[in-house]
């Protein structure tokens, strides 16, 4: 590889200027494909709650409250920020595009967030709706980075749709037992027998995820630097914590340690979000892992 | 008013019929709605002299960009960007052991030059994941960002397998190359392929630079430059994407020149992707499922 100020290109790349850009995303964005992804699995809990338990439960109404919150109000809000031109927000609704899915997504969120109003409002057929589209909310965020040519996110579409989805579970149930437990109710055990299948579920994700980057050869912004710090500690907050804290309540069970576990799921799974948006950027600079990646350097 | 008589001396100057387009004098061609046009980039042309850079910004009114020295050849601008819709590339060969060469190939001495330019891509992936139908094909196949449309969502930069687009932090929209598409509406050829001094910018319909560009690696070939090869025709290199409107003759791989050998169509991914997650989330909420009925039938 040239050291920097090098004078010489080696034939592998032009003296290792990027190749690609970088997406101009950062926490904003992955903030928003957390909360997406949380509320839109919360609503397909939700729905599963109220048709499968026999007794009357909050799980629905909460996560239709926090569909709302999500859906209508800081979804919304954070994509329509992050624009360059956010006055023009409106143009995402001039046309649908099937290979574009930003557009698949603009009308994913704008079909969650009116059945959430209607599901809130107590239109019980919007629950049904809300939950699938729910499902969209989970899922067409990883598809939205898979397809750009960032090697880090182009590498592994299906398993970085894998990592996605099983996160907004684990965080969609996380919520919902959070919400209960504040809501002064402490029977939160299929909740978080929910999330920590989720939770589990995701770590198998992460790891073959990984090993299909290492396999590629865009593993490295993930395993040196900022990005690969804030990775681990996603992990560990997102991953280890929560299993840690079930498996101990199993033993014996603690309102407090299934909150903590919950919190862990959330914060845990915004910095790995975080950490692999940061991460997928910083593999677009190199040139070398670029043109690895199609094709090869000679 | 009568003619001088030394112009009679050439005919060939009389075209004898309305001028329609001024291409037809600088390109010999016609430039028509419905037909499908690009650029000829023959990179064993290139001198370097960067006049397409300059054409470029001053036909499209482009604000000049940083005035520092890159350190690393006679190439300062680096790369495309939202004010610079051509870029020269020099690429110095000098050999594994680092000692200057003291012999000359034809064509470029040990310096490749290659004028850089969005690809107008027949399935452009910047095109195919825009989301308001800002960017979108014209009348001669070219691909354009609409200004009045583009909400500088920033979708179409990390799309491009090329590093083209790019968002101008001036106005919040998305730039790049327009193929001058306000020139091919008024009948002129693009500012950077009429200011190119060697020819090694050509402008045309894509069918006859398809055919000019073979004949140009077949005669080059002849000359001894077996190394040289088309980059973004159908079949060949670069050609996945259904082929590019803007294609280049090349002498060395495509990665010095910071090209991907075969550059994928973003959109592919979007099912496959979709499929997995999709499936993850349903498989979670059989487990969830199975969770709630669990409780129900321990109560």
């Amino acid at each position: 590889m040239n050291a920097p100020g090098s004078f010489r290109s080696d034939g592998a790349t032009y003296y290792d200027q990027p190749a690609v850009k970088s997406s101009v995303w950062g926490a904003r964005v992955a903030l928003y494909t957390v909360l997406g992804g949380m509320a839109g699995a919360a609503q397909a809990i939700g729905v599963l709650a109220s048709a499968l338990l026999r007794r009357p439960t909050t799980i629905a109404r909460n996560a239709n409250r926090i569909g709302v919150a999500i859906g209508a109000g800081a979804g919304p809000a954070l994509l329509v920020a992050d624009l360059h031109t956010p006055n023009r927000w409106y143009n995402m609704l001039r046309i649908f595009r099937r290979t574009s899915p930003m557009s698949i997504g603009t009308y994913v969120l704008t079909t969650f967030a009116g059945s959430s109003l209607l599901a809130a409002a107590g239109v019980r057929s919007a629950q049904v709706p809300a939950a699938l589209a729910g499902a969209g909310m989970a899922t067409y965020t990883p598809a939205l980075l898979a397809a750009t040519a960032t090697p880090l996110w182009s590498s592994t579409p299906r398993l970085l749709a894998a990592e996605f989805a099983t996160s907004a579970f684990a965080t969609g149930a996380a919520v919902l037992s959070l919400a209960e437990h504040l809501g002064g109710s402490d029977d939160t055990e299929a909740l978080d027998r929910i999330a920590l299948v989720s939770v589990i579920a995701h770590a198998a994700a992460s790891i073959a995820a990984r090993r299909e980057h290492e396999r590629e050869g865009v593993e490295r912004p993930l395993s040196e630097g900022r990005w690969s710090t804030m990775h681990k500690a996603g992990i560990a907050l997102g991953i280890a914590l929560p299993v840690a804290c079930y498996a101990m309540n199993a033993a014996r069970p603690s309102a407090r340690r299934s909150m903590l576990a919950a919190i862990g799921i959330g914060v845990g799974g915004f910095l790995t979000r975080w950490a692999l948006i940061g991460a997928g950027n910083e593999s677009a600079r190199s040139a070398r892992e670029y043109l690895r990646l199609h094709g090869g350097t000679q | 008013m009568s003619m001088p008589a030394r112009a009679t001396e050439y005919p060939q100057a009389e075209l004898g019929r309305p001028i329609r387009d001024e291409s037809e004098l600088t390109a010999g061609v016609t430039i028509e709605p419905g037909k499908r046009y690009g650029f000829f980039t023959d990179t064993t042309l290139c001198i370097g002299c960067k006049a397409c850079e300059v054409a470029c910004k001053e036909w499209n009114a482009l604000p000049a960009e940083g005035l520092s020295l890159s350190g690393m050849s006679y190439d300062n601008t680096r790369e495309l960007s939202a004010n610079t819709w051509r870029h020269v590339k020099f690429v110095e060969k000098i050999s594994g052991d680092g000692a200057r060469p003291t012999s000359m190939p034809p064509y470029q001495s040990h310096w490749l030059m290659m004028s850089d330019v969005c690809k107008h891509c027949a399935n452009a992936p910047c095109l195919e994941c825009c989301p308001t139908g800002a960017l979108f094909r014209t009348e001669f196949d070219t691909v354009v960002v609409q200004q009045d449309i583009c909400n500088g969502c920033g979708y179409c930069v990390p799309a491009c397998p090329f590093g083209v687009v790019d968002l101008s932090s001036i106005d919040g929209k998305a730039h790049k190359c327009t193929l001058c598409y306000d020139r091919l509406k008024g009948g002129f050829e693009p500012a950077c392929a009429k200011a190119c001094p060697t020819d090694s910018i050509q402008f045309g319909e894509l069918e006859e630079l398809h055919r000019r560009a073979g004949g140009r690696v077949e005669h080059l070939r002849e000359l001894g430059r077996d190394d040289a090869y088309l980059y973004g025709v159908p079949g060949g290199p670069g050609g996945e994407l259904g082929g590019l409107n803007a294609f280049f003759l090349l002498t060395d791989t495509p990665g010095t020149y910071n090209l991907p050998r075969s550059p994928e169509r973003g959109a592919d991914r979007v099912r496959p992707s979709l499929a997995s997650g999709l499936a993850s989330f349903a498989l979670l909420a059989l487990a969830a499922a199975g969770a709630f009925l669990a409780q129900r039938s321990e109560r």
